[in-house]
This record gives structure tokens, C-alpha cells and sequence, in this order.
């Protein structure tokens, strides 16, 4: 124990005036606190807050300038000289820099500045019809964690190695002409977060990446897009269109949790050692090879979107995700209330593995359609450890009524699960029971 | 299924020579006691020269609270497979509505769990706390920031006059 308390010794560090109740009176506490932690307190206020704490005594007059700066000029009303005046005012290093619709010679001497002081976090955005080249001393910035760009270039020779640091990156509006793409992720090697909106792309894209978790694809033109080796992948968020109107192929992703949207009415979709491939005539073929299978097995979560009613085609598709565990459905188109629903269908795949594992339905778009209820019949019917159907229905269907009648009708359904619960919820803008997904849906 | 092999006790003794007999578990929560534990798993008997006795029970208390959370949830986990939203997003809830409750205390031992919180290195007890402290202070006018955590203004006029024109826009009356 005795050599022990050397090691403690080194632990040690000096304690405040001991609190008794008499001398608390007018002790100043919190002056005495070390500056590293003042510095946290400083850089959770705004940053007026924040700079207004210099004039508190003599302790505090020089602890905001040395504070690492948050600065977004969305707040200052896009005041170039106010922000001008922040920025260079402060001595610290900056946490955070976001700049809007600014001209390319300030920006750049902005974003050099804030390379020297250790940027963290760089937020761009330009204008769509005149976009600005990305500052080139961003590119090799090393403290650079997350870089969010809209409507910028990047420069027409990529350094080999570029972002070293970098986790998250966002991406709008970007041309990333040829393999733009790729190179961008090969070159950043610690890369875990991947979002592109409204981008320009090739038409192919294929792409690979160590080390990548989250991929997010929304509106961004390609006809196909190939997601070659990502072994570290877990999420591949797409855009309700993207898997209508471009072939996607998943070909090695071993741990993809989350998959959506598919569409139902999507061209080409393989994953792994299985493609779903939608001929003219509507029919699936899958063609799973064994070995692949655990691919699919991996995902969780999955999302549909479906413009027709529930149909064998959606089957076919659950059929590929044995250890489904969440589905939501996007639905539009919902008034096919004529659609013909064949009943043996659903009887022929009373059995399909994911009905093991599922424990919640979502179905934005609700209609109470006869294809919406067999479905519904099916789910309940077959869904052992079904926990959870949430039904968000058209505002038009505000009618307690209607969810009374829906309620008792699925009271008495047969049930394959003892403890399912069913709710109805109006469909709204944003739905919290949708909001993994809002992002991706498109206003119509 | 919580009482696993994992319970030994350890002994924690504040600076006033108090001692707090608490589960390894607890103590883990601290990230300086799990280095010493990792460094020498034979010790049992800790002592936290910085930490006074009042101030010690707190932190223990917060350990406490949030390992029982922590375990509640991976219990729920374990049984039903996967834990609920709903269910999961209200113990959320109730562990905020908790650390709201506890936050409920005096600037001076306010500050002395912060010391506290970053001596012993609990992540989730500094955050709140600082979080607390950023409270205290966000939207409030100088003279008010001062009188919260009594500090004595020694800037003269001049130096006051001087910060004012330096960083003008923070003293707008906008807010």
C-alpha cells in the first residue's frame, strides 16, 4: 500500500477551500476552476454569452479569446464584417466554422485561418449557379473531423491523400465528375459517415471503403450504383427514387443493418449473391446462392416504398431478409381499392423466416385499402413476436370512427402473437414513428 | 441476473478520512478509479485525497443511479430481445427528469462537483455539470453572472470601457 501511494501522489492536484457552510459566503468557486474545464462551460453558451464573460473580472478577461470559438454566421444575419470582427478577435482555436454565401477570397482567407487554428468542424455553402473551389489548405487540414459542403468544386487534381482525419462528410450540389467518388473514398482514410444529396454523378458509380458505417444517397443522379466493398458498413440509406430509377448492387457488405428505400418497382437490386431483377411481366427471379446469404441475414431494418398496393412482389422481397426485424412501408397511390388481391398468396408464405424476428411495422400512407388489410391479416396472422403495427393514416381519415371500427376489427383478427399492439396515428410532415426516414421522402 | 461474479467491493475514503464501501461496478464509473483498478486488480481500498465526503456520496449516488439504469435497460434487453422505443425513450426520460433533480443544488457545490467530475473523470457527471454551469450564465447580464457565483469585479472603468469597444456586438441588447 505504502509504494502505492507515490503512484496517487501523481494523481493529486490541488483541492479548493474546503465548502463549510460560514466561509462559503462570498467564495468565488467557480473563478478557481481550471481553465480547461471554463473553456467546456464557455464553448456550451452562445457565442455572445460566450464573449461577453471577458468583462465578468479580471480571471475571466482573457478566457474567452483563448476558448476554442463556435462560429456560425447563419445567427449574425450573414454580417461579413461582424463575422470578420469575431473571428479575428479571438485568439483560440476554432471549433467550428459555418459560412453562407460568402465571396471566394474571404472564405478562402477564412478557411486558411481556421486551418492554422485546428478547425474541427467546417460547414460551406455557395451558390448553386456560381459554385466556389474549395479552398485547397482545407484539403489536407489534420484536425478536420466534419466537413459539410453545398455548391462548392472541388479542385481538378485530387491530392492522393486528402481529409486524413476526416469522419463525417456531407455533400449537396457537388459535381463529382468521374471517379470524384471514389477517390474521395479511398483517400480519406478514416471515413465513417458518407452523405451525398443532389449531386451530380457519373453514371456508374462504383465504390469501396474500409471503413465507411453510414452511406446516404439521396437525388443523386446515376444510373447505377455499385457498392463493391464496404465491409464496415452498417447503414445504406437511399432515396425512395434512386432504387426505381438506377440499379443498385450490393456486392460485399457483410454488416449492413439498415437498408431502405427499396422500391418495390425497382429495376435491378442485387445484394450479395442474390439479384432481384424485375422483368417486363412482373415476374421476381432471386437467385440466391448459399454462401451469400448472410449478407441478408445481417439486415434489421428495412424500409419499402411501394406506389402499388401490397402485392406477392413485396413477399418475394421480405423473403430476402430472413432476420428482419423492423419494416416500414412508404406507401403511395393507396386508392386501389379495386386491386385484386389473391388470397393464396398470402397462405403460400405463411411461413417465411422474417416472420420469426419481426417485432415492428410501420406503414406511412395507410388507406385501408382491401390490399392494405390482407396484408395487414397476413402480418397479424403469421407474425410471431410481432410486438408493434403503427398505421399512419391520411389526415382525410380524422375520424375516430375509423380507427374504433379498425380496432375492433383487428381485436378479434387471429393473432400469431399474444401481446401485438396496434395504433393508429394521423400521417403528418416529419412523423416522429417515420422520422429515421423523413429526410430521404420527398414532398408530393 | 445483476448480482453477477463481478461484485466485489471496493472501498473509497474521501479526504476527511470518510469511507464508502461501493460495488467494483460503481466504481468503474469513474474512469480515474478503473485505470487503478486495470493497473493493479488486487486493490480494494482507494483513497481520494481531493474529494470531500459530502461531494464523494454525491458522485457515488450518480455512479449508482446510472448503473442501475444501465443495467434495467440490458436487462429488459435480454428478455425481450430488443428493448421497446417507447419503453426505452421513457427510462431515457426518467434518468433526465433524475439528473434534473440532482443538478437541483447550490453554486458552491456545483462547483465542487465539477472538480469532482473531472478529477475522478465521470464523462457523464461533467457534462452535466458544465451543462449546468453554461446555464447559470447563458442569456444573464454581466452583474447578474457575477452575483450567481459571487465574483468580485476587480476590472477598473478604463478596462470595462475597453472590452465593451473591443466586442461591442456582444453587449447588444438584441437578445
Amino acid at each position: 500500500m505504502r509504494g502505492r501511494e507515490g503512484a496517487f501522489g501523481v494523481l493529486l492536484i490541488k483541492m479548493l477551500p474546503s465548502s463549510a457552510a460560514s466561509e462559503q459566503e462570498e467564495l468565488d468557486l467557480i473563478s478557481q476552476l481550471p481553465d480547461s474545464i471554463l473553456h467546456s462551460i464557455l464553448l456550451l453558451l452562445p457565442f455572445k454569452d460566450s464573449a461577453r464573460t471577458s468583462i465578468l473580472s479580471s480571471r475571466w478577461r482573457h478566457l474567452w479569446e483563448e476558448a476554442p470559438l463556435r462560429l456560425d454566421d447563419y445567427y449574425l444575419c450573414h454580417n461579413e464584417h461582424l463575422v470578420s470582427w469575431i473571428f479575428y478577435s479571438h485568439r483560440g482555436p476554432i471549433e467550428s466554422l459555418h459560412l453562407y454565401y460568402f465571396t471566394r477570397d474571404t472564405v478562402d482567407r477564412f478557411v486558411e485561418s481556421a486551418v492554422q487554428r485546428g478547425i474541427r468542424e467546417l460547414k460551406l455553402v455557395g451558390f448553386v449557379r456560381r459554385p466556389y473551389q474549395l479552398p485547397s489548405s482545407i484539403l489536407t487540414c489534420k484536425s478536420l473531423h466534419q466537413l459539410s459542403v453545398v455548391a462548392c468544386q472541388f479542385p481538378q487534381a485530387v491530392l492522393p491523400s486528402i481529409f486524413p482525419n476526416l469522419k463525417e462528410l456531407r455533400l449537396s450540389y457537388v459535381m463529382l465528375r468521374n471517379d470524384l467518388l471514389q477517390i474521395l473514398l479511398s483517400s480519406c482514410g478514416s471515413l465513417d459517415t458518407l452523405q451525398l444529396k443532389d449531386c451530380w454523378n457519373s453514371s456508374v458509380s462504383s465504390v469501396s471503403s474500409p471503413r465507411l458505417r453510414k452511406f446516404t444517397w439521396k437525388s443523386s443522379t446515376v444510373d447505377e450504383l455499385i457498392i463493391e466493398d464496404m465491409p464496415n458498413l452498417e447503414s445504406l440509406m437511399l432515396d425512395e427514387y434512386t432504387t426505381r430509377d438506377c440499379k443498385v448492387k450490393v456486392l460485399n457488405a457483410p454488416k449492413l443493418q439498415l437498408l431502405g428505400f427499396l422500391c418495390a418497382d425497382f429495376q435491378t437490386l442485387q445484394l450479395g449473391g442474390t439479384l432481384l431483377h424485375q422483368q417486363p411481366a412482373s415476374i421476381f427471379q432471386v437467385n440466391a446462392m448459399p454462401c451469400r446469404m448472410a449478407m441478408l441475414s445481417s439486415v434489421k431494418v428495412l424500409a419499402i416504398n411501394m406506389e402499388q398496393s401490397f402485392n406477392k412482389t413485396l413477399l418475394d422481397l421480405l423473403r430476402c431478409f430472413p432476420c428482419l426485424e423492423k419494416l416500414f412501408i412508404l406507401k403511395y397511390g393507396g386508392s386501389c381499392y379495386k386491386t385484386h388481391v389473391d388470397k393464396e398468396i398470402w397462405n403460400e408464405h405463411s411461413s417465411l423466416s422474417f416472420l420469426d424476428h419481426l417485432k415492428t411495422v410501420t406503414v406511412k400512407g395507410y388507406y385501408n385499402s382491401q390490399s392494405d388489410l390482407e396484408l395487414l391479416r397476413y402480418l397479424v396472422g403469421h407474425g410471431k413476436v410481432l410486438r408493434k403495427i403503427i398505421l399512419l393514416y391520411s389526415k382525410t381519415f380524422n375520424d375516430e370512427k375509423f380507427v374504433e371500427a379498425k380496432k375492433r376489427q383487428f381485436s378479434v383478427e387471429k393473432r400469431a402473437s399474444s401481446d401485438l399492439e396496434l395504433c393508429f396515428f394521423i400521417d403528418t410532415k416529419n412523423n416522429v414513428h417515420f422520422s429515421l426516414w423523413n429526410e430521404l421522402i420527398w414532398e408530393r | 441476473m445483476a448480482r453477477s461474479s463481478t461484485e466485489n467491493m471496493i472501498t473509497l475514503m474521501s479526504s476527511d478520512g470518510e469511507e464508502f464501501m461501493v460495488t467494483e461496478k460503481v466504481a468503474r464509473e469513474c474512469t480515474t478509479i478503473r485505470n487503478m483498478l486495470e493497473d493493479d486488480c488486487v486493490i480494494t481500498n482507494i483513497p481520494l485525497p481531493n474529494v470531500t465526503s459530502d461531494i464523494l456520496s454525491m458522485v457515488i449516488e450518480y455512479c449508482m443511479e446510472h448503473v442501475a439504469a444501465a443495467e434495467k435497460a440490458a436487462a429488459e434487453t435480454a428478455e425481450k430481445g430488443s428493448s421497446s422505443a417507447p419503453a426505452a425513450a421513457k427510462a431515457n426520460k426518467d434518468l433526465e427528469e433524475w439528473d434534473k433533480a440532482f443538478m437541483n443544488v447550490d453554486v458552491y457545490t456545483l462547483c465542487d462537483l465539477i472538480l469532482a467530475a473531472n478529477y475522478l473523470n465521470v464523462s457523464g457527471l461533467l457534462d452535466l455539470t458544465i451543462q449546468t454551469a453554461a446555464n447559470l450564465i447563458k442569456g444573464k447580464s454581466p452583474e447578474q453572472i457575477r452575483k450567481t457565483f459571487h465574483i468580485q469585479n476587480d476590472l477598473s472603468l478604463e478596462e470595462e470601457e475597453k472590452i465593451r469597444s473591443q466586442t461591442p456586438w456582444a453587449f447588444e441588447k438584441s437578445e
